[in-house]
């Protein structure tokens, strides 16, 4: 592991790879910051740009802007009310208030420290972690990795408002993931006579398409500037180093929100928004004086921001350890991962153990050179959510397209973004998640290729997966995880019908 | 009572397509072989079930009148218009290849749908261009198509 730690560090302070890491913060605080966008738009849209690069390089740039993205999106739930991401909604609470009575320096330099000091509590996890979870990992048959990738699509969909739909998602994307050439039945499927298709539904066309074209389509039909809020509400950014102070005169609320992000992010799917949120309403329940929250408490805008960050290291447990990603910024990851010859699971941990601490290296000092950042060109960054979304749309489109050609060459590529552009909006218009279908279509080759290695195993007889013990035990998991919120609303409207 | 009109509102309906969708991936299933078919068909019927539970919640919600706001979606003018532009985009980069259709779309994009003045549009779509040009071209050495157009007259 040592070996490892110091080869990883050596690669990152070569001179092209920090550049490349600084690009990543910079895009990713970018995308952060501008609402709707995210993370997630901004790895689909730089994943083209890494097909030349080294693979390193590659989880390099993606490290920078997955340990920014969040940071960038504090910034705006700060000075406009406007989440830049979900997660960041919990930060509204306390920071919008605190900039209406002056104070917005003070908010975003706490928001800052707590992402970095979280982030930075999330991978010292994730590094703990990982030896066990190499060990745990090699325990784990095919009935079991199976039904795991089940509890990760479930464990989406619970977190959905709509969780039928979530699981429809699923189903369709697994469905997607099936067409193409079946390399062990050796059959065509679903592939309805097109040769463009015997490869399968391409990963890479159809991220941008669900995510970077899909967001423009929103854009185009919503219109007007990106950000909603009059520019002359926006407040002055003054006193950033006292926020930076008063993070560590609350190291109770950084320590437990850090935590809760890290618990929150190994469960697959779960993700920031509920972090955050856990992590809000558990500092307002363990305060002495709650009366400040949602007026202007520091401590409010410290909870979410540090469980927001720190839940990156812990999402990335199960999706280098099992190949199971938690959210859509991981499916992400793990489609560019995959387009560099990196297949995760075990071998992965076993095989390239530096490049994964590249990855670790690279999210921790991204979390740092973010804040840093911020702290210092806020006021210029923000004018970016007052640029007028026309300008945005065709510019996002034309690279998109670009980038979606460029993986092979191919034009049906570029049809393939374009139809999973339109699949992404009408997504987003009928509440179906986008990111369990992203998901399925990534987990569908491992979820088939187990699938029916257990079925070979238990010789055709489906009750094997409750006869192995891992199987049988992540089962009652699903069975729990979906009973669960049914009969909570069960409960809910037996209690109001009471009342 | 309902009329067919009330009834045929777009989130029912999209319910009923995915459905269809999902009857007809499992219909296809049962022509696969043994183990090109078996975990297809599997989900197959998970899907079906799930699409007949969403048809059945959507029509009850819809009698109950409860239908939420985000489902009660219209296809509206302006969507199609936005997908006409997303398809003129694409149409045009097969027929003119990248180079010429980038900075002609954001140029028409701009001032014919946005109101922009011609200069500034003009600088945007030269500067989008330059971009697709030093990191596509320049740095990462693709070969951008041509379009349909240019390879036959080449």
């Amino acid at each position: 592991m040592l070996d490892s730690f110091v080869t990883a560090t050596l690669y990152l302070a070569d001179g092209v790879t920090l550049m490349y890491l600084m690009l990543g913060v910079l895009v990713g605080l970018l995308f952060g910051i501008i609402p709707g966008l995210g993370g997630a738009t901004a790895i689909a849209l730089l994943l083209p740009l890494t097909f030349g690069m080294e693979p390193e390089q590659a989880i390099t740039l993606m490290g920078g802007i997955m340990g920014s993205s969040a940071i960038g999106g504090s910034v705006t739930a700060i000075l406009l009310n406007a989440p830049g991401t979900a997660p960041n909604a919990a930060t509204c609470f306390d920071g919008y208030p605190l900039t209406r009575q002056g104070k917005a320096g003070l908010a975003i330099g706490a928001a800052a420290t707590a992402s970095s000091l979280g982030g930075i509590v999330g991978v010292v996890v994730l590094v703990a972690i990982l030896p066990m979870a190499k060990s745990l990992v090699l325990l784990f048959g095919p009935p079991a990795f199976f039904m795991l990738a089940v509890l990760g699509l479930v464990s989406l969909t619970i977190s959905n408002n709509n969780m039928l739909r979530g699981l429809i998602a699923a189903a369709l994307g697994l469905f997607i993931g099936f067409v193409g050439y079946d390399d062990m039945g050796g059959t065509l499927r679903f592939t309805a006579g097109i040769d463009y298709l015997w490869d399968g539904i391409k990963l890479v066309p159809a991220l941008i398409g669900l995510f970077a074209i899909a967001e423009m389509i929103r854009l185009m039909v919503e219109g007007g500037a990106i950000s909603k809020v009059d520019r002359n509400e926006l407040g002055e950014v003054k006193g950033v180093g006292a926020g930076f102070k008063a993070v560590f005169k609350h190291p109770r609320t950084v320590l437990s929100g850090s935590f809760i992000g890290t618990l929150v992010g190994i469960v697959p799917g779960v993700g920031g928004t509920v972090a955050s949120f856990l992590s809000y309403s558990f500092t307002v329940q363990s305060s002495r004086d709650s009366s400040q929250f949602g007026k202007g408490d520091i401590r409010g805008v410290i909870a979410p921001e540090a469980a927001n960050n720190a839940k990156d290291g812990g999402s990335l447990i199960p999706t280098l350890a099992f190949g199971i990603p938690g959210s859509a910024e991981m499916a992400l990851f793990l489609g560019v991962l995959v387009l560099h010859g990196m297949q995760p699971g075990p071998l992965l941990l076993i095989e390239r153990e530096w490049s994964l601490l590249v990855l670790i290296i690279a999210l921790l000092l991204a979390t740092i050179a973010s804040a840093c950042v911020i702290a210092v060109a806020t006021k210029y960054l923000i004018k970016i959510t007052f640029i007028d979304s026309s300008i945005l749309i065709p510019t996002v489109l034309s690279v998109a397209l670009v980038g979606a050609y460029a993986l092979e060459g191919s034009l049906g590529d570029v049809i393939m973004a374009a139809v999973f552009g339109v699949i992404g909006y009408v997504m987003i218009r009928l509440d179906y998640p986008r990111i369990t279908l992203v998901i399925a279509i990534v987990l569908g080759g491992m979820m088939e290729r187990n699938f029916i290695q257990s079925m070979l195993m238990f010789r055709s007889d489906w009750t094997g997966f409750f006869r192995d013990t891992t199987s049988l035990v992540i089962f009652m998991i699903i069975v729990m995880a979906l009973a669960l919120p049914v009969l909570g609303r069960i409960r809910r409207r037996v209690r109001n019908a009471n009342a | 009572m309902p009329t067919l009109n009330s009834l045929a509102r777009p989130t029912v309906l999209i319910s009923c397509f995915m459905l269809m969708l999902a009857i007809t991936l499992l219909y296809l299933s049962q022509g696969f072989g043994r183990s090109s078919g078996m975990f297809p068909r599997f989900i197959g019927w998970v899907f079906v079930v799930l699409t007949a539970a969403d048809v059945v919640v959507q029509l009850v919600a819809w009698y109950q009148r409860k239908l939420p706001a985000s489902t009660e979606t219209a296809i509206t003018f302006k969507q199609l218009k936005s997908m006409g532009w997303l398809l003129g985009l694409v149409v045009a980069l097969s027929i003119f290849g990248f180079l010429i259709t980038i900075p002609a779309y954001i140029f028409t994009f701009l001032t014919w749908r946005a109101g922009h003045d011609k200069r500034r549009s003009a600088l945007i779509a030269i500067g989008a261009l330059a971009f697709v040009w030093v990191i596509f071209v320049w740095l990462l050495d693709y070969e951008l198509y041509a379009g349909l157009l240019l390879n036959n007259l080449s």
